[in-house]
Protein backbone atom coordinates (compact mmCIF):
# COMPACT_ATOMS: atom_id res chain seq x y z
CA UNK A 1 0.00 0.00 0.00
CA UNK A 2 1.32 3.47 -0.79
CA UNK A 3 1.79 5.51 2.32
CA UNK A 4 0.78 8.80 0.74
CA UNK A 5 -0.88 10.21 -2.36
CA UNK A 6 0.17 13.26 -4.31
CA UNK A 7 -2.37 16.04 -4.79
CA UNK A 8 -1.97 18.52 -7.63
CA UNK A 9 -0.61 21.88 -6.57
CA UNK A 10 0.75 24.35 -9.11
CA UNK A 11 3.92 25.58 -7.42
CA UNK A 12 4.42 23.24 -4.50
CA UNK A 13 3.68 19.64 -3.53
CA UNK A 14 0.41 18.57 -1.92
CA UNK A 15 0.03 15.18 -0.25
CA UNK A 16 -2.79 13.27 1.40
CA UNK A 17 -1.87 10.70 4.04
CA UNK A 18 -4.19 8.29 5.79
CA UNK A 19 -3.93 5.76 8.61
CA UNK A 20 -6.13 3.80 10.98
CA UNK A 21 -4.47 5.61 13.91
CA UNK A 22 -3.31 9.14 14.59
CA UNK A 23 0.21 7.95 15.41
CA UNK A 24 0.27 6.03 12.11
CA UNK A 25 -0.86 9.17 10.32
CA UNK A 26 2.08 11.13 11.68
CA UNK A 27 4.45 8.28 10.72
CA UNK A 28 3.10 8.21 7.16
CA UNK A 29 3.37 12.00 6.84
CA UNK A 30 7.03 11.81 7.87
CA UNK A 31 7.60 9.04 5.35
CA UNK A 32 6.10 11.22 2.62
CA UNK A 33 8.30 14.16 3.63
CA UNK A 34 11.47 12.12 3.09
CA UNK A 35 10.33 9.89 0.23
CA UNK A 36 9.68 13.02 -1.84
CA UNK A 37 13.28 14.10 -1.31
CA UNK A 38 15.25 10.84 -1.52
CA UNK A 39 14.44 7.33 -2.76
CA UNK A 40 14.06 5.66 0.66
CA UNK A 41 14.56 2.13 -0.69
CA UNK A 42 18.29 2.63 -0.32
CA UNK A 43 18.25 4.34 3.09
CA UNK A 44 19.24 2.24 6.12
CA UNK A 45 17.99 2.90 9.62
CA UNK A 46 21.32 2.94 11.43
CA UNK A 47 20.97 6.26 13.23
CA UNK A 48 18.18 6.98 15.69
CA UNK A 49 16.82 10.35 16.80
CA UNK A 50 14.21 10.98 19.48
CA UNK A 51 11.88 13.83 18.54
CA UNK A 52 9.61 15.63 21.01
CA UNK A 53 7.69 18.73 19.95
CA UNK A 54 5.00 20.84 21.57
CA UNK A 55 1.99 22.44 19.91
CA UNK A 56 -1.28 24.29 20.48
CA UNK A 57 -3.45 22.09 18.25
CA UNK A 58 -3.31 18.97 16.11
CA UNK A 59 -2.43 20.71 12.84
CA UNK A 60 0.38 22.59 14.48
CA UNK A 61 1.60 19.33 16.06
CA UNK A 62 1.87 17.77 12.60
CA UNK A 63 3.75 20.77 11.19
CA UNK A 64 6.08 20.91 14.21
CA UNK A 65 6.90 17.18 13.96
CA UNK A 66 7.67 17.34 10.25
CA UNK A 67 9.48 20.63 10.53
CA UNK A 68 11.76 19.23 13.25
CA UNK A 69 12.65 16.31 10.98
CA UNK A 70 13.51 18.76 8.18
CA UNK A 71 15.76 20.71 10.56
CA UNK A 72 17.67 17.52 11.44
CA UNK A 73 18.11 16.81 7.72
CA UNK A 74 19.61 20.29 7.30
CA UNK A 75 21.78 20.27 10.41
CA UNK A 76 22.99 16.68 10.48
CA UNK A 77 22.50 15.65 6.86
CA UNK A 78 20.42 12.71 8.12
CA UNK A 79 17.74 11.15 5.91
CA UNK A 80 15.09 9.13 7.75
CA UNK A 81 13.29 6.11 6.37
CA UNK A 82 11.52 4.62 9.43
CA UNK A 83 9.34 6.36 11.99
CA UNK A 84 7.65 5.36 15.22
CA UNK A 85 5.28 7.79 16.89
CA UNK A 86 4.49 6.93 20.51
CA UNK A 87 2.15 9.82 21.11
CA UNK A 88 0.46 12.42 18.91
CA UNK A 89 -2.12 14.85 20.20
CA UNK A 90 -3.05 18.55 20.14
CA UNK A 91 -0.35 19.30 22.70
CA UNK A 92 2.50 17.75 20.78
CA UNK A 93 4.28 14.68 19.45
CA UNK A 94 6.73 12.13 20.86
CA UNK A 95 8.36 9.95 18.27
CA UNK A 96 11.51 8.34 16.95
CA UNK A 97 13.07 8.29 13.51
CA UNK A 98 15.72 6.00 12.02
CA UNK A 99 17.89 6.85 9.07
CA UNK A 100 21.42 7.46 7.89
CA UNK A 101 23.73 10.18 6.60
CA UNK A 102 22.86 11.31 3.10
CA UNK A 103 25.39 10.02 0.59
CA UNK A 104 24.81 11.38 -2.91
CA UNK A 105 26.88 8.56 -4.42
CA UNK A 106 24.52 5.92 -3.02
CA UNK A 107 21.23 7.71 -2.49
CA UNK A 108 18.96 8.80 -5.30
CA UNK A 109 18.01 12.44 -4.71
CA UNK A 110 14.56 13.65 -5.73
CA UNK A 111 13.57 17.22 -4.89
CA UNK A 112 14.20 19.35 -1.88
CA UNK A 113 11.41 20.45 0.47
CA UNK A 114 11.93 23.89 1.96
CA UNK A 115 9.15 23.84 4.53
CA UNK A 116 5.87 22.40 5.75
CA UNK A 117 3.13 24.99 5.24
CA UNK A 118 -0.18 25.66 7.00
CA UNK A 119 -1.92 26.31 3.69
CA UNK A 120 -5.04 24.10 3.36
CA UNK A 121 -3.61 22.00 6.18
CA UNK A 122 -6.11 19.52 7.54
CA UNK A 123 -6.00 16.69 10.08
CA UNK A 124 -9.37 14.93 10.23
CA UNK A 125 -10.97 11.88 11.76
CA UNK A 126 -12.66 9.74 9.12
CA UNK A 127 -14.77 6.59 9.19
CA UNK A 128 -11.66 4.50 8.58
CA UNK A 129 -9.29 6.36 10.88
CA UNK A 130 -7.38 9.57 10.20
CA UNK A 131 -6.62 11.67 7.13
CA UNK A 132 -4.26 14.61 6.70
CA UNK A 133 -3.66 17.00 3.82
CA UNK A 134 -0.36 18.87 3.70
CA UNK A 135 1.28 21.30 1.26
CA UNK A 136 5.08 21.28 1.19
CA UNK A 137 6.94 24.35 -0.08
CA UNK A 138 9.53 23.28 -2.65
CA UNK B 1 -12.71 41.48 1.75
CA UNK B 2 -11.55 44.92 2.85
CA UNK B 3 -10.43 45.97 -0.65
CA UNK B 4 -11.02 44.61 -4.17
CA UNK B 5 -8.58 42.28 -5.88
CA UNK B 6 -6.88 43.28 -9.12
CA UNK B 7 -5.08 40.83 -11.40
CA UNK B 8 -2.95 42.06 -14.31
CA UNK B 9 -3.35 39.59 -17.16
CA UNK B 10 -4.30 39.10 -20.79
CA UNK B 11 -7.32 37.02 -21.82
CA UNK B 12 -5.07 34.09 -22.68
CA UNK B 13 -3.21 34.21 -19.37
CA UNK B 14 -6.46 34.67 -17.46
CA UNK B 15 -7.71 31.36 -18.80
CA UNK B 16 -4.80 29.52 -17.17
CA UNK B 17 -4.97 31.65 -14.02
CA UNK B 18 -8.59 30.73 -13.43
CA UNK B 19 -7.78 27.03 -13.52
CA UNK B 20 -6.06 26.98 -10.14
CA UNK B 21 -6.83 28.38 -6.72
CA UNK B 22 -4.77 31.55 -6.99
CA UNK B 23 -7.76 33.83 -7.55
CA UNK B 24 -9.20 32.71 -4.21
CA UNK B 25 -5.84 33.55 -2.69
CA UNK B 26 -6.04 37.10 -4.09
CA UNK B 27 -9.40 37.36 -2.33
CA UNK B 28 -7.97 35.97 0.92
CA UNK B 29 -5.16 38.54 0.95
CA UNK B 30 -7.79 41.28 0.62
CA UNK B 31 -8.84 40.44 4.21
CA UNK B 32 -5.52 41.61 5.71
CA UNK B 33 -6.07 44.44 8.22
CA UNK B 34 -4.81 47.81 6.96
CA UNK B 35 -4.48 46.72 3.31
CA UNK B 36 -4.48 49.71 0.94
CA UNK B 37 -6.26 50.07 -2.44
CA UNK B 38 -6.13 46.51 -3.82
CA UNK B 39 -4.95 42.98 -3.27
CA UNK B 40 -2.78 42.89 -6.38
CA UNK B 41 -1.48 40.11 -8.59
CA UNK B 42 1.02 40.23 -11.41
CA UNK B 43 0.46 38.26 -14.67
CA UNK B 44 2.73 35.42 -13.50
CA UNK B 45 0.29 34.72 -10.67
CA UNK B 46 -0.17 31.09 -9.68
CA UNK B 47 -1.29 29.08 -6.69
CA UNK B 48 1.11 29.34 -3.76
CA UNK B 49 0.56 28.92 -0.03
CA UNK B 50 -1.26 31.79 1.74
CA UNK B 51 -0.47 34.60 -0.69
CA UNK B 52 -0.63 33.75 -4.37
CA UNK B 53 2.77 33.72 -6.04
CA UNK B 54 2.88 37.00 -7.94
CA UNK B 55 0.95 38.73 -5.16
CA UNK B 56 1.52 42.30 -3.96
CA UNK B 57 -0.17 43.81 -0.90
CA UNK B 58 0.62 47.11 0.77
CA UNK B 59 -0.56 47.79 4.31
CA UNK B 60 -0.57 51.09 6.17
CA UNK B 61 1.12 50.78 9.60
CA UNK B 62 -0.65 54.00 10.72
CA UNK B 63 -4.00 52.40 10.00
CA UNK B 64 -3.57 49.08 11.81
CA UNK B 65 -1.66 47.64 8.83
CA UNK B 66 -0.16 44.20 9.35
CA UNK B 67 2.98 42.33 8.48
CA UNK B 68 2.46 38.73 7.35
CA UNK B 69 5.38 36.27 7.14
CA UNK B 70 3.25 34.26 4.69
CA UNK B 71 3.21 37.35 2.46
CA UNK B 72 6.99 37.16 2.24
CA UNK B 73 7.33 33.39 2.12
CA UNK B 74 9.75 30.83 3.52
CA UNK B 75 12.48 31.77 1.09
CA UNK B 76 12.94 35.34 2.33
CA UNK B 77 14.64 37.53 -0.30
CA UNK B 78 14.57 34.87 -2.92
CA UNK B 79 15.78 36.89 -5.87
CA UNK B 80 17.70 37.16 -9.10
CA UNK B 81 21.16 38.54 -9.83
CA UNK B 82 22.63 38.93 -13.27
CA UNK B 83 26.16 39.85 -14.39
CA UNK B 84 27.33 40.93 -17.84
CA UNK B 85 30.60 39.89 -19.50
CA UNK B 86 32.69 41.00 -22.49
CA UNK B 87 32.18 37.56 -24.01
CA UNK B 88 30.28 37.01 -27.24
CA UNK B 89 28.54 33.66 -27.50
CA UNK B 90 30.51 32.32 -30.52
CA UNK B 91 33.70 32.64 -28.42
CA UNK B 92 32.45 30.13 -25.84
CA UNK B 93 29.97 27.99 -27.78
CA UNK B 94 32.37 25.05 -27.86
CA UNK B 95 33.31 25.41 -24.19
CA UNK B 96 29.75 25.29 -22.86
CA UNK B 97 29.82 21.74 -21.43
CA UNK B 98 33.09 22.56 -19.71
CA UNK B 99 31.77 25.84 -18.28
CA UNK B 100 28.58 24.26 -16.98
CA UNK B 101 30.59 21.49 -15.32
CA UNK B 102 32.87 24.10 -13.74
CA UNK B 103 29.88 26.05 -12.40
CA UNK B 104 28.33 22.85 -11.05
CA UNK B 105 31.60 22.09 -9.23
CA UNK B 106 31.97 25.46 -7.50
CA UNK B 107 28.34 26.06 -6.55
CA UNK B 108 26.81 23.50 -4.15
CA UNK B 109 23.32 22.49 -5.31
CA UNK B 110 20.47 20.38 -3.97
CA UNK B 111 19.99 18.61 -0.63
CA UNK B 112 22.91 18.29 1.80
CA UNK B 113 25.29 20.11 -0.52
CA UNK B 114 27.10 22.27 2.05
CA UNK B 115 28.46 25.79 1.64
CA UNK B 116 30.21 27.58 -1.19
CA UNK B 117 32.63 28.76 1.50
CA UNK B 118 34.01 25.33 2.33
CA UNK B 119 33.01 24.54 5.89
CA UNK B 120 30.60 27.45 6.03
CA UNK B 121 30.84 30.21 8.64
CA UNK B 122 31.00 30.32 12.44
CA UNK B 123 27.85 31.43 14.27
CA UNK B 124 29.66 34.61 15.30
CA UNK B 125 30.59 35.40 11.70
CA UNK B 126 27.06 34.61 10.63
CA UNK B 127 25.69 37.23 13.01
CA UNK B 128 27.99 39.78 11.37
CA UNK B 129 27.02 38.55 7.89
CA UNK B 130 23.27 38.86 8.45
CA UNK B 131 23.71 42.37 9.83
CA UNK B 132 26.00 43.66 7.06
CA UNK B 133 24.57 41.96 3.94
CA UNK B 134 26.42 41.86 0.59
CA UNK B 135 29.24 44.13 1.83
CA UNK B 136 30.26 41.35 4.26
CA UNK B 137 31.14 39.11 1.33
CA UNK B 138 32.83 41.86 -0.68
CA UNK B 139 35.04 42.81 2.28
CA UNK B 140 36.22 39.21 2.43
CA UNK B 141 37.10 39.01 -1.25
CA UNK B 142 33.91 37.55 -2.76
CA UNK B 143 33.24 40.35 -5.20
CA UNK B 144 34.14 43.98 -5.79
CA UNK B 145 32.81 47.11 -4.03
CA UNK B 146 30.72 48.09 -7.11
CA UNK B 147 28.65 44.93 -6.64
CA UNK B 148 27.02 46.43 -3.56
CA UNK B 149 25.99 49.55 -5.48
CA UNK B 150 24.03 47.40 -7.95
CA UNK B 151 21.96 45.46 -5.42
CA UNK B 152 18.46 46.51 -4.39
CA UNK B 153 18.90 48.27 -1.00
CA UNK B 154 22.65 48.13 -1.67
CA UNK B 155 22.50 44.53 -0.50
CA UNK B 156 21.57 45.38 3.06
CA UNK B 157 18.11 45.78 4.54
CA UNK B 158 18.24 48.10 7.54
CA UNK B 159 17.01 47.03 10.97
CA UNK B 160 18.48 43.53 10.97
CA UNK B 161 18.88 42.17 14.50
CA UNK B 162 20.39 38.69 14.94
CA UNK B 163 18.94 38.56 18.46
CA UNK B 164 15.52 38.22 16.82
CA UNK B 165 16.70 35.03 15.08
CA UNK B 166 16.51 31.56 16.69
CA UNK B 167 19.65 29.53 17.25
CA UNK B 168 18.16 26.84 14.97
CA UNK B 169 17.95 29.32 12.10
CA UNK B 170 21.54 30.43 12.67
CA UNK B 171 22.74 26.82 12.80
CA UNK B 172 20.92 25.95 9.57
CA UNK B 173 22.29 29.03 7.84
CA UNK B 174 25.91 28.61 8.94
CA UNK B 175 26.44 25.59 6.71
CA UNK B 176 24.69 26.85 3.60
CA UNK B 177 26.18 30.21 2.62
CA UNK B 178 26.93 30.23 -1.10
CA UNK B 179 24.64 27.34 -2.03
CA UNK B 180 21.90 27.26 -4.66
CA UNK B 181 19.20 25.00 -3.23
CA UNK B 182 16.74 23.13 -5.43
CA UNK B 183 13.34 23.42 -7.15
CA UNK B 184 13.12 26.42 -9.46
CA UNK B 185 16.49 27.85 -8.36
CA UNK B 186 19.15 27.93 -11.03
CA UNK B 187 22.49 29.25 -12.16
CA UNK B 188 22.43 29.98 -15.86
CA UNK B 189 24.59 31.16 -18.72
CA UNK B 190 22.49 33.18 -21.17
CA UNK B 191 22.97 34.97 -24.46
CA UNK B 192 21.32 38.27 -25.30
CA UNK B 193 19.31 37.37 -28.39
CA UNK B 194 17.00 40.37 -28.82
CA UNK B 195 17.56 44.00 -27.84
CA UNK B 196 14.38 46.07 -27.51
CA UNK B 197 15.84 49.19 -25.92
CA UNK B 198 19.32 50.03 -27.23
CA UNK B 199 19.96 52.88 -24.84
CA UNK B 200 19.19 50.82 -21.73
CA UNK B 201 21.09 47.78 -23.09
CA UNK B 202 24.10 50.01 -23.58
CA UNK B 203 23.87 51.17 -19.97
CA UNK B 204 23.76 47.49 -18.91
CA UNK B 205 26.82 46.90 -21.13
CA UNK B 206 25.22 44.28 -23.39
CA UNK B 207 24.31 43.88 -27.07
CA UNK B 208 23.13 41.01 -29.29
CA UNK B 209 25.30 37.97 -28.63
CA UNK B 210 26.58 39.13 -25.23
CA UNK B 211 27.02 36.41 -22.62
CA UNK B 212 25.46 37.07 -19.20
CA UNK B 213 25.26 34.92 -16.08
CA UNK B 214 22.13 34.76 -13.98
CA UNK B 215 21.40 33.22 -10.58
CA UNK B 216 18.05 32.65 -8.85
CA UNK B 217 18.08 31.66 -5.18
CA UNK B 218 17.41 32.98 -1.68
CA UNK B 219 18.15 32.64 2.01
CA UNK B 220 18.16 28.82 2.20
CA UNK B 221 17.39 27.09 5.53
CA UNK B 222 18.12 30.30 7.43
CA UNK B 223 15.13 32.08 5.89
CA UNK B 224 12.86 29.01 5.94
CA UNK B 225 13.45 28.63 9.69
CA UNK B 226 12.78 32.31 10.42
CA UNK B 227 9.49 32.12 8.53
CA UNK B 228 8.46 28.94 10.35
CA UNK B 229 9.47 30.33 13.77
CA UNK B 230 7.42 33.49 13.27
CA UNK B 231 4.39 31.70 11.80
CA UNK B 232 4.26 29.94 15.19
CA UNK B 233 4.58 33.21 17.09
CA UNK B 234 1.99 34.99 14.95
CA UNK B 235 -0.62 32.26 15.07
CA UNK B 236 -0.72 32.76 18.82
CA UNK B 237 -0.48 36.56 18.68
CA UNK B 238 -3.00 37.11 15.89
CA UNK B 239 -5.75 35.89 18.21
CA UNK B 240 -4.72 38.44 20.84
CA UNK B 241 -4.99 41.20 18.26
CA UNK B 242 -8.40 39.90 17.21
CA UNK B 243 -7.24 39.09 13.67
CA UNK B 244 -9.20 36.36 11.89
CA UNK B 245 -8.23 35.25 8.38
CA UNK B 246 -9.49 32.68 5.88
CA UNK B 247 -6.11 30.90 5.61
CA UNK B 248 -3.86 30.06 8.53
CA UNK B 249 -0.77 30.64 6.40
CA UNK B 250 -1.73 34.34 6.18
CA UNK B 251 -1.40 34.85 9.94
CA UNK B 252 -0.13 38.32 10.75
CA UNK B 253 0.24 40.97 13.43
CA UNK B 254 0.19 44.78 13.29
CA UNK B 255 3.44 46.25 11.95
CA UNK B 256 3.37 48.41 15.08
CA UNK B 257 3.48 45.56 17.58
CA UNK B 258 6.40 43.95 19.42
CA UNK B 259 5.92 40.70 17.46
CA UNK B 260 5.77 42.57 14.16
CA UNK B 261 8.93 44.54 14.95
CA UNK B 262 10.76 41.35 15.92
CA UNK B 263 9.75 39.53 12.76
CA UNK B 264 10.86 42.48 10.62
CA UNK B 265 14.26 42.49 12.39
CA UNK B 266 14.64 38.76 11.72
CA UNK B 267 13.34 39.06 8.14
CA UNK B 268 15.97 41.74 7.45
CA UNK B 269 18.64 39.28 8.65
CA UNK B 270 17.37 36.69 6.16
CA UNK B 271 17.24 39.30 3.38
CA UNK B 272 20.88 40.14 4.09
CA UNK B 273 21.81 36.45 4.19
CA UNK B 274 20.28 36.01 0.73
CA UNK B 275 22.30 38.91 -0.70
CA UNK B 276 25.48 37.36 0.68
CA UNK B 277 24.41 34.03 -0.75
CA UNK B 278 23.96 35.40 -4.28
CA UNK B 279 27.12 37.50 -3.90
CA UNK B 280 29.20 34.42 -3.09
CA UNK B 281 27.56 32.26 -5.77
CA UNK B 282 28.13 34.71 -8.60
CA UNK B 283 31.66 35.47 -7.42
CA UNK B 284 32.45 31.75 -7.43
CA UNK B 285 30.85 31.52 -10.88
CA UNK B 286 33.12 34.34 -12.07
CA UNK B 287 36.19 32.50 -10.77
CA UNK B 288 35.01 29.35 -12.58
CA UNK B 289 34.77 31.33 -15.85
CA UNK B 290 38.27 32.78 -15.40
CA UNK B 291 39.79 29.41 -14.60
CA UNK B 292 38.01 27.48 -17.34
CA UNK B 293 38.64 30.01 -20.09
CA UNK B 294 42.14 30.92 -18.85
CA UNK B 295 41.64 34.62 -19.57
CA UNK B 296 42.47 37.68 -17.45
CA UNK B 297 39.68 39.41 -15.52
CA UNK B 298 39.96 42.47 -17.77
CA UNK B 299 39.09 40.34 -20.81
CA UNK B 300 36.16 38.69 -19.05
CA UNK B 301 34.77 42.09 -18.07
CA UNK B 302 32.42 40.61 -15.48
CA UNK B 303 30.17 43.29 -13.96
CA UNK B 304 26.98 43.05 -11.97
CA UNK B 305 23.96 44.46 -13.81
CA UNK B 306 21.63 44.23 -10.84
CA UNK B 307 20.30 42.10 -7.99
CA UNK B 308 16.57 42.16 -7.15
CA UNK B 309 14.56 40.47 -4.43
CA UNK B 310 11.14 39.02 -5.16
CA UNK B 311 10.04 37.67 -1.73
CA UNK B 312 10.14 40.54 0.72
CA UNK B 313 8.24 43.13 2.75
CA UNK B 314 9.60 46.68 2.59
CA UNK B 315 8.68 50.12 3.82
CA UNK B 316 8.28 52.54 0.95
CA UNK B 317 6.58 55.92 0.47
CA UNK B 318 3.67 55.69 -1.97
CA UNK B 319 0.97 58.09 -3.04
CA UNK B 320 -2.43 57.12 -1.70
CA UNK B 321 -5.49 59.30 -2.27
CA UNK B 322 -3.39 62.38 -2.96
CA UNK B 323 -1.09 62.03 0.05
CA UNK B 324 2.21 60.24 0.61
CA UNK B 325 2.07 57.33 3.03
CA UNK B 326 4.82 55.03 4.24
CA UNK B 327 3.47 51.59 3.42
CA UNK B 328 4.61 48.06 4.19
CA UNK B 329 4.74 46.53 0.71
CA UNK B 330 4.62 42.71 0.64
CA UNK B 331 6.00 41.25 -2.57
CA UNK B 332 5.49 37.49 -2.77
CA UNK B 333 6.91 36.47 -6.10
CA UNK B 334 6.95 40.05 -7.37
CA UNK B 335 9.82 42.39 -8.17
CA UNK B 336 10.31 46.02 -7.31
CA UNK B 337 10.19 48.06 -10.54
CA UNK B 338 11.02 51.67 -9.75
CA UNK B 339 10.99 54.02 -12.74
CA UNK B 340 13.49 56.58 -14.07
CA UNK B 341 14.77 59.19 -11.60
CA UNK B 342 13.62 57.29 -8.52
CA UNK B 343 16.04 58.18 -5.71
CA UNK B 344 16.31 54.54 -4.56
CA UNK B 345 17.94 53.26 -7.73
CA UNK B 346 21.65 53.51 -8.61
CA UNK B 347 22.80 56.75 -10.23
CA UNK B 348 23.81 54.80 -13.36
CA UNK B 349 20.19 53.71 -13.93
CA UNK B 350 18.38 56.96 -13.14
CA UNK B 351 17.96 57.68 -16.85
CA UNK B 352 16.57 54.23 -17.75
CA UNK B 353 14.76 52.91 -14.65
CA UNK B 354 15.53 50.03 -12.31
CA UNK B 355 16.45 46.73 -13.95
CA UNK B 356 13.75 44.09 -13.43
CA UNK B 357 14.85 40.50 -14.06
CA UNK B 358 12.13 38.18 -15.28
CA UNK B 359 13.49 34.68 -15.71
CA UNK B 360 11.44 32.28 -17.81
CA UNK B 361 11.98 28.54 -17.82
CA UNK B 362 15.29 26.79 -18.41
CA UNK B 363 14.46 25.90 -22.01
CA UNK B 364 13.14 29.08 -23.59
CA UNK B 365 13.94 32.65 -22.59
CA UNK B 366 14.23 35.29 -19.88
CA UNK B 367 13.86 39.06 -19.98
CA UNK B 368 15.57 41.99 -18.39
CA UNK B 369 13.14 44.89 -18.19
CA UNK B 370 13.24 48.35 -16.64
CA UNK B 371 10.70 49.86 -14.25
CA UNK B 372 8.20 52.37 -15.68
CA UNK B 373 6.09 55.18 -14.25
CA UNK B 374 2.92 53.08 -14.18
CA UNK B 375 4.35 50.91 -11.41
CA UNK B 376 4.23 53.85 -9.00
CA UNK B 377 0.64 54.68 -9.96
CA UNK B 378 -0.82 51.19 -10.06
CA UNK B 379 1.24 48.48 -8.33
CA UNK B 380 3.16 50.08 -5.47
CA UNK B 381 6.29 50.05 -7.62
CA UNK B 382 6.06 46.33 -8.43
CA UNK B 383 6.22 44.05 -11.46
CA UNK B 384 6.21 40.36 -12.31
CA UNK B 385 9.06 38.04 -11.24
CA UNK B 386 8.99 35.15 -13.72
CA UNK B 387 6.89 33.09 -16.07
CA UNK B 388 4.71 31.48 -13.42
CA UNK B 389 3.92 27.81 -13.36
CA UNK B 390 1.03 26.39 -15.29
CA UNK B 391 1.50 22.66 -14.62
CA UNK B 392 1.70 21.10 -11.18
CA UNK B 393 4.94 19.34 -10.34
CA UNK B 394 3.17 15.97 -10.38
CA UNK B 395 1.71 16.64 -13.84
CA UNK B 396 5.11 17.77 -15.13
CA UNK B 397 6.70 14.60 -13.72
CA UNK B 398 3.99 12.50 -15.46
CA UNK B 399 4.72 14.22 -18.76
CA UNK B 400 8.45 13.73 -18.25
CA UNK B 401 8.24 9.93 -17.92
CA UNK B 402 10.26 8.11 -20.54
CA UNK B 403 11.84 11.35 -21.75
CA UNK B 404 15.35 12.66 -21.24
CA UNK B 405 14.97 16.37 -20.56
CA UNK B 406 18.80 16.70 -20.68
CA UNK B 407 18.84 15.36 -24.24
CA UNK B 408 15.89 17.49 -25.30
CA UNK B 409 17.63 20.60 -23.99
CA UNK B 410 20.95 19.54 -25.55
CA UNK B 411 19.24 19.23 -28.94
CA UNK B 412 18.19 22.88 -28.54
CA UNK B 413 21.76 23.91 -27.72
CA UNK B 414 21.37 24.08 -23.94
CA UNK B 415 23.91 22.27 -21.74
CA UNK B 416 22.38 21.28 -18.40
CA UNK B 417 23.57 19.67 -15.18
CA UNK B 418 21.31 18.88 -12.22
CA UNK B 419 21.86 17.22 -8.87
CA UNK B 420 18.47 15.47 -8.99
CA UNK B 421 17.13 14.25 -12.34
CA UNK B 422 13.54 14.57 -11.14
CA UNK B 423 14.08 18.35 -10.85
CA UNK B 424 14.53 18.58 -14.62
CA UNK B 425 11.14 17.03 -15.35
CA UNK B 426 9.42 19.22 -12.77
CA UNK B 427 11.06 22.29 -14.26
CA UNK B 428 10.49 21.47 -17.95
CA UNK B 429 9.44 24.30 -20.26
CA UNK B 430 5.85 23.03 -20.58
CA UNK B 431 5.41 23.51 -16.82
CA UNK B 432 5.62 27.27 -17.24
CA UNK B 433 3.58 29.98 -18.88
CA UNK B 434 5.05 31.76 -21.87
CA UNK B 435 7.23 34.36 -20.16
CA UNK B 436 6.93 36.74 -23.09
CA UNK B 437 3.14 36.80 -22.69
CA UNK B 438 3.68 37.73 -19.04
CA UNK B 439 6.17 40.48 -19.81
CA UNK B 440 3.95 41.86 -22.58
CA UNK B 441 1.20 42.44 -20.01
CA UNK B 442 3.42 44.50 -17.68
CA UNK B 443 4.71 46.44 -20.67
CA UNK B 444 1.19 47.16 -21.88
CA UNK B 445 0.19 48.24 -18.39
CA UNK B 446 3.12 50.68 -18.26
CA UNK B 447 4.65 48.92 -15.24
CA UNK B 448 7.93 47.85 -16.89
CA UNK B 449 9.33 47.72 -20.42
CA UNK B 450 11.39 45.09 -22.18
CA UNK B 451 15.09 45.90 -22.60
CA UNK B 452 16.64 42.60 -23.67
CA UNK B 453 15.64 38.99 -24.16
CA UNK B 454 17.97 36.24 -22.98
CA UNK B 455 18.30 32.72 -24.34
CA UNK B 456 19.70 30.03 -22.00
CA UNK B 457 22.75 28.10 -23.23
CA UNK B 458 24.04 26.55 -19.99
CA UNK B 459 21.98 25.61 -16.93
CA UNK B 460 22.86 24.36 -13.43
CA UNK B 461 19.97 23.07 -11.29
CA UNK B 462 19.59 21.59 -7.81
Amino acid sequence: MTRYELVDHTADIGVVVQSSSLTGLFENAAYALFDLQVNLDGVDGVELRQIDVEADDLEQALVAWLQRLLVILDLENLVFSRFEVAEACAHGVRGRAWGEKLDVRRHELRGQIKAVTYHELEVKKTEKGWRAQIVFDV
Amino acid sequence: MRVPGRIYASDVLMEAIQKDKCTAQVANVAFLPGIVNYSLAMPDIHWGYGFPIGGVAATDPEDGGVISPGGVGYDINCGVRVARTNLQFPEIRDRMEELVRALFDVVPTGTGAGSGLGEGVSLEEERALVTAGAAWAVERGWGVPEDVEFCEERGRLAGADPDAVSSTALQRGAKQVGSLGSGNHFLEIDVVDVVYDREAAEVFGVREGSVVVQVHCGSRGFGYQICDDYLGVMQRSAKQYGIRLPDRQLCCVPVKSPEGARYLAAMACAANYAWVNRQVILHNARQAFLKTLGIPASDLGWRLIYDVCHNIAKFEPHEVQGGIRRLCVHRKGATRAFPRNHPEIPEAYRSIGQPVMVPGDMGTQSFICCGEEGSMRHTFGSSCHGAGRVLSRTEATRRGRGRSIEKELASRGIAVRAKAHSTLAEEMSEAYKNVEAVVDVVQLAGIARKVVRLRPVGVVKG
